[in-house]
């Protein structure tokens, strides 16, 4: 049963929508499908009837929804006695359209969705674009295999390379495969860890299904959206970064929202390994200046060195 | 009598206009609707603004509400748009299509076109099918830290022009653009805004993280056909081909994972300043052979760290 609660926005969605369900359904489902159906609770779904039959034009007392409750009560029927004053949703507004049209486009770069004749369809209707898709990446070859594997709750091994360079065959039971902003990740749980971690798809290669079933323990565990949960041994970093790479604290957890400071964000970030922030911070080449502490400013000068050191300008 | 709640008097709003063929007055609304005048116990001025509000939220939550006149006069009608009920006939979703548009709203987390889709679907799955659950284990997500991002959104809708800094690649200093806003796309991982140039009428494609200033409307008047947004696009794509880098891979390494190869590859580029980002994310296990430009934008921000942080 649905937990999560409605906003004032949801009710109004369903209450509008609620009568055309019934039109496409000839006047009558069970609680159970309308509950399904709207993703409410039963006693969620019994409130807004009963909102709906009382509402009224007072100057006419004209009644607009005439559910019949003693079927709600004693059958377990939702149905309406006689054709209520709207008998469809209303239609989605220009905002909405766009909103679920850019969703769609976004959909269809998750490869092996982008030639879906369903997709397709909608994208038509929607007025999306279409748009390229390489299918020559290597992601292409880990993908089906990933997707087996949450589709039929198998557990893979695969090699992964963490965040600290680390390289190492690892054995993943998957749960769902995230697309972030255009990055890949597969969210699995570690055995090893004993938790759920993201797994990027570009650092980890020869994905292989094995024979053992997701665990009971993995299927229960938490799925969150968030990529980046701190955990209790990581380190605060103090940064300044330039506004063109803001997008450098979504790669870490942070407890605060950075603070504009002219043309630079400064803020704190956690992080577990200074390597992994090193190499962060260098990849933004120079956007990204770690102010504190200093063992955090040492390693990623001492990283940038090494980089200098293994590309030397006269090599031949 | 209990008073009616927001949701109630809203509900209640919509369904009286939806009764009236010519459309109510403000004060005809206050004696039909149950709600305002609980609500306002008789303070004229409280009432008013309790129905701009109760206005800005119907629209907001997506339904017609239209109007004969200036809404600030008091006796200006309302009602909901001709057909704002009324679907194509035509118009069938399966459900797995309906599972499909599930996740496409899905994939807006934690901003206001999040409440758009959502809302959508609640619409369109009111139009019959159950929802299919055949699409296992996809998560698509798109999180917006950029508040650019909605209200260039909004202005696409709208079709309004926009202005913003933008400082283009290698510019010290931002320039100012009045544009069309067309399309937001995600290409290779970036926002990119597709919009036409009002100065010298080009469509041109600006990544998001370049805009240096906060977006405002304008009200210059650009006009845009679809053979201009399509070839814009096509250029896009000829322009990513035309722009090819070679790189030296170390074998085995987590460039390889990412790159698919090792040893010398070629791969296109849709910015030189993004690839060098991305090669700096590898830079141990990758070099640059050419262009001459990209080897020099990824060693000097390797020097620019080491400087920053000395």
């Amino acid at each position: 049963m649905p937990s999560v609660k409605l906003t004032n926005q949801d009710l109004f969605g369903i209450a509008l929508s609620i009568t055309g369900y019934l039109q496409h359904n000839n006047n009558e489902v069970t609680i159970e499908q309308a509950c399904e159906h709207f993703d409410i609770s039963k006693n969620q779904l019994r409130k807004l009837i009963s909102t709906l039959f009382t509402l009224e034009n007072l100057k006419t007392t004209d009644f607009f929804f005439d559910f019949d409750l003693h079927s709600f009560d004693n059958s377990g029927v939702l149905r309406l006695n006689r054709k209520a004053i709207i008998t469809d949703p209303p239609k989605l507004s220009n905002q909405q359209v766009s909103a679920l049209a850019m969703g769609l486009e976004y959909l269809a770069s998750f490869e092996g969705l982008s030639e879906d004749a369903d997709l397709n369809k909608l994208m038509e209707i929607f007025g999306a674009s279409k748009k390229r898709v390489r299918k020559d990446s290597p992601k292409s070859e880990k993908l089906p295999i990933l997707r087996e594997a949450v589709a039929r709750q198998k557990q893979i091994d695969c090699d992964y390379i963490n965040t600290k360079g680390e390289r190492a065959r690892r054995t993943l039971e998957p749960l769902r495969i995230d697309l972030v902003n255009g990055v890949y990740y597969l969210r699995a749980y570690c055995p090893k860890n004993e938790n759920v971690r993201s797994f990027r798809l570009d650092r980890m290669n020869n994905p292989a299904l094995l024979h053992e079933n997701v665990s009971a323990t993995a299927k229960k565990s938490l799925l969150s959206d968030e990529i980046n949960l701190p955990t209790e041994s990581e380190k605060l970093v103090e940064v300044v970064v330039d506004l063109q790479a803001k997008d450098f604290f979504r790669s870490f957890s942070s407890k605060q929202t950075p603070k504009l400071d002219g043309a630079k964000l400064t803020g704190t970030v956690f992080t577990g390994d200074y390597s992994a922030l090193a190499r962060h911070v260098i990849a933004r080449a120079g956007k990204v200046k770690v102010v504190a502490p200093p063992e955090a400013v040492s390693a990623v000068a001492e990283m940038a060195r090494m980089l200098t050191l293994s590309s030397p300008a006269d090599e031949d | 009598m209990e008073k009616a709640s927001q949701t109630e008097r809203l509900l209640n709003l919509v369904c009286v206009l939806l009764t009236s063929e010519i459309g109510m007055t403000k004060a005809e609304l206050f004696q039909a609707v149950r709600g305002y005048q609980q609500k306002a116990e008789g303070n004229l001025e409280a009432l008013d603004k309790l129905f701009d509000r109760d206005k800005d939220l119907i629209r907001e939550y997506g339904v017609q509400l239209v109007s004969n006149g200036n809404e600030k006069k008091h006796n200006v009608r309302y009602r909901i748009a001709d057909g704002e009920f009324s679907w194509p006939k035509d118009l069938e979703l399966t459900g797995r299509q309906l599972e499909l548009l599930e996740l496409a709203a899905m994939a807006w987390s934690k901003t206001s076109i999040k409440n758009f889709a959502d809302f959508g679907l609640i619409k369109l799955r009111a139009l019959g099918h159950n929802i299919d659950n055949s699409i296992i284990g996809l998560a698509p997500r798109i999180t917006i830290s950029d508040q650019n991002f909605e209200i260039l959104s909004s202005a696409i809708v709208e079709k309004t022009a926009v202005i913003f800094e933008y400082l283009k690649l290698d510019a010290i200093n931002p320039e100012q653009k009045t544009v069309l806003p067309l399309k937001i796309r995600n290409i290779e991982g970036e926002w990119v805004l597709l919009a036409k140039d009002a100065k010298n009428s080009k469509v041109k494609n600006y990544l998001l993280r370049r805009i240096s200033s906060t977006v405002y409307s304008s009200n210059e008047e650009i006009q845009i056909s679809n053979a201009e947004i399509e070839q814009a696009e096509t250029d896009l794509e000829q322009y990513i081909q035309q722009n090819v880098a070679e790189l030296w891979v170390r074998e085995d390494s987590e460039a390889e994972f990412k790159y698919g190869k090792s040893g010398e590859i070629t791969i296109n580029y849709m910015d030189e300043e993004l690839l060098s980002e991305d090669i700096l994310d590898l830079a141990s296990d990758v070099q640059v052979i050419s262009p001459e430009s990209l080897a020099k934008r990824v060693n000097d921000a390797i020097q620019r760290v080491v400087s920053e942080h000395a």
